[in-house]
């Protein structure tokens, strides 16, 4: 049946040869011992996904993801097991592939589409659709070396979406250009889906495939971990970080010091660790109005005349959302150096920020600002995701409770 | 069953086929004055520069034909087969590393690379023999037996370049020494034909060395037929077609073999 994908006891192993001389002392037979050493990226992979579902593929980064994904579109082999997919299938991984810069956009379409296996007299049909949606006026027939990344990608969305396929494969690394055309891509996917379209969308956030699907397969070290609605996933995923986190605290390297942000101070007093809880189990991943804790650690190193602790949530575009600290909560700190590890916990009876990806910033500092003396500041020392609410739908980053209300008036005729 | 499928393939994707042939020839004379005029004015100086210099300065002569045209006709005549050999070769040797971005990201048959560079190779090829019959014709050295055997040329050599490029395109990706062992072969093998000498210069021994090249028949014969107005037996060509069967027989195996595997190396 069109539509269908099915995978049984798929395997893929990726091949080591120190040198490639091992390779051919291999393909003669001149050694009785294998040269090469093999890795498997993923071993015995069982799913079946009927025509017009709409499945999520999550997994941290070098779980197998993009390699499953590889090997569904046919851009390399499994080394085990049967794949097969029913019917055309539409991959959005690399868009603008192929696009020469010196041809016009019309003339790049062309090629893109002859790529899709596509015939002239297809692509001439699908043309005005295409320059409709891809919305950059007379730059089509320009060269594409004179297009913005934006335009770019827009072109190549168009195209790629252009004929309606029975397995649309979406890579969510794929980013295509502004808000407003993101939007616009993915209700031509949402549209795909509700035409029956099976969907497969691969990511590595949990909250993206929430808004897409109604299935998900967690994929961990190279395997099925579980597969189950997507709600169901979430708390599994939650738990997979969280125990991350931990081995990454062994290690002495805190995960989040991985990131671009930024630690500085004069070190007389010491961010620790800060973390979030959910229900007191770490959590990175919660939806809009859980109650949370924020838990801090610290040590005090010097003796202080005063010492507070602030924070401050961001946004994923840097913007202040709240912040606050313990000298405006009145809670006076202790100031008496010594080996003590002291933990601060801001509860926060609903937190409730709108759906979307943040960051926490704390700071332990002498006044009531963190003008004064900055014994330490930590940037992004917490990310965390809030999910969408299924039973209350509002758009930003607040969540207000409002009371709606009809008051109708009467209708004045003038006499 | 395989070979059906991959006929197949190839002819979903002829669009994509002509237009990269196109683009290709597009994208070598873009941002040029004379444009596609570039592709006829190397071959008549080629052609104009050896029978110049060989016929009228260097007094060259083939054994046994005393026309002042019979050496630039020899020598331009295996010039133009070995120069499509070389190219086709070459460029079919590197056309996995050469579209690497595209074979890793898109799905498509990749027996459509090769039959690109086929064409656009053998096209390339018809212009500049297009210009060689013309002077031909001038030369008053035209003949039917003289254009079917270039016909016959082309096919034959089109095949060897064909079969052992995508054969050794593959090893390629593993083994980067391919390619100045390519280059080095090429200019050994360029010397074991007679194009630039007449056979008969060959010493006794030399000669069964230089038989079992494909190429020393190919170029023979079309050589012969074009300066002899008249088809040599065919029974010449049965080396060349062996050839052919082995090497297209050694390019499907390596084929089957390593299809995927080159896919995880890129």
């Amino acid at each position: 049946m069109k539509g269908a994908i099915s995978v049984s006891s798929l395997g893929k192993c990726f091949k080591h040869y120190p040198a490639p001389h091992h390779r051919l002392i291999e393909w003669f037979g001149l050694s009785r011992r294998p040269q090469h050493q093999t890795r498997w990226v993923l071993r015995d992979l069982n799913f079946r996904i009927r025509p017009g579902e709409s499945v999520g593929i999550i997994g941290r980064n070098g779980a197998g993801k993009s390699t499953l994904l590889k090997v569904l579109t046919g851009t390399t082999k499994a080394n085990e097991g049967q794949v097969e997919l029913e019917g055309r299938v539409a991959a959005l991984l690399e868009l603008g592939m192929g696009f020469h810069p010196d041809f016009s956009g019309r003339q790049n379409v062309f090629m893109a589409g002859y790529m899709l296996g596509l015939q002239r007299d297809e692509i001439i049909r699908l043309m005005p659709e295409i320059e409709a949606f891809a919305e950059i006026g007379e730059a089509i027939d320009h060269p594409v070396r004179t297009y913005s990344s934006g335009m770019q990608v827009r072109l190549a969305f168009s195209v790629a979406t252009a004929a309606q396929p029975d397995i649309l494969i979406v890579d969510e690394a794929l980013s295509v250009g502004d808000a407003y055309f993101q939007h616009k891509c993915f209700k031509r996917i949402r549209r795909f889906r509700e035409q029956g379209v099976t969907l497969l969308f691969v990511s590595h956030d949990p909250l993206a495939i929430k808004s897409l699907c109604d299935r998900a397969i967690l994929i961990e070290k190279g395997g099925i971990a579980m597969d189950a609605s997507p709600d169901e996933i979430f708390d599994y995923y939650n738990a997979l970080i969280a125990l991350d986190e931990a081995r990454a605290d062994e290690h002495g390297e805190h995960i989040a010091q991985q990131g671009g942000q930024t630690r500085s101070g004069t070190g007389e007093a010491k961010l620790l660790d800060g973390q979030i809880l959910v229900n007191g189990q770490p959590a990175t991943i919660f939806t809009a109005g859980t109650p949370i804790t924020l838990e801090v650690d610290f040590r005090i190193d010097a003796p202080l005349e005063e010492l507070t602790l602030g924070m401050m949530i961001r946004d994923r575009l840097g913007n202040d959302i709240f912040g606050t600290n313990t000298f405006h909560l009145g809670l006076p700190l202790p100031v008496e150096p010594g080996p003590t590890r002291h933990r601060l916990a801001f509860r926060l009876p609903a937190c409730n920020l709108g759906p979307g990806s943040y960051s926490v910033t704390l700071a332990l500092h002498s006044a009531h600002t963190h003008i004064g003396d900055n014994y330490d500041w930590w940037d992004q020392a917490i990310t965390f995701q809030v999910a969408e609410r299924s039973d209350y739908h509002f758009a930003g980053v607040a969540m207000l409770e409002v009371q709606p209300e009809l008051l109708t008036t009467e209708t004045r005729t003038s006499a | 069953m395989q070979i059906h499928l991959h006929a197949k393939e190839i002819w979903r994707h002829r669009g994509f086929i002509l237009a990269s042939v196109l683009r290709e020839f597009h994208l070598r004379y873009r941002g040029s004055i004379l444009g596609a005029t570039w592709l006829l004015i190397p071959p008549i100086t080629m052609i104009l520069v050896y029978t110049l210099v060989f016929s009228n300065v260097m007094h060259s002569r083939l054994p046994g034909n005393d026309t002042p045209f019979a050496y630039s006709i020899y020598l331009c005549s295996g010039l133009l087969l070995w120069n499509l050999f070389t190219e086709i070769t070459q460029r079919c040797q590197s056309i996995f590393i050469d579209n690497a971005g595209l074979l890793k990201k898109t799905r498509f048959p990749r027996l459509a690379l090769p039959a690109i560079v086929v064409i656009s190779g053998s096209i390339n090829w018809a212009i500049i023999t297009a210009l060689f019959v013309l002077f031909l014709a001038a030369s008053s050295q035209l003949s039917i037996a003289g254009l079917f055997a270039l016909l016959i040329g082309w096919l034959l050599t089109t095949a060897i370049a064909g079969s052992l490029g995508y054969a050794l395109s593959f090893l390629f990706v593993f083994f980067r020494d391919l390619g100045p062992f390519l280059g080095t072969g090429l200019q050994l093998l360029f010397w074991c034909t007679p194009i630039v000498y007449p056979a008969t210069v060959l010493p006794e021994w030399a000669l069964p060395v230089v038989r079992a090249n494909p190429f020393f028949h190919i170029a023979g014969f079309t050589q012969r037929a074009l300066l002899e107005m008249k088809l040599p037996p065919l029974s010449e060509l049965t080396a060349p077609c062996l050839w052919i069967v082995a090497l297209a027989m050694l390019a499907t195996l390596i084929h089957r073999r390593l299809q995927f595997e080159i896919l995880d190396e890129l």
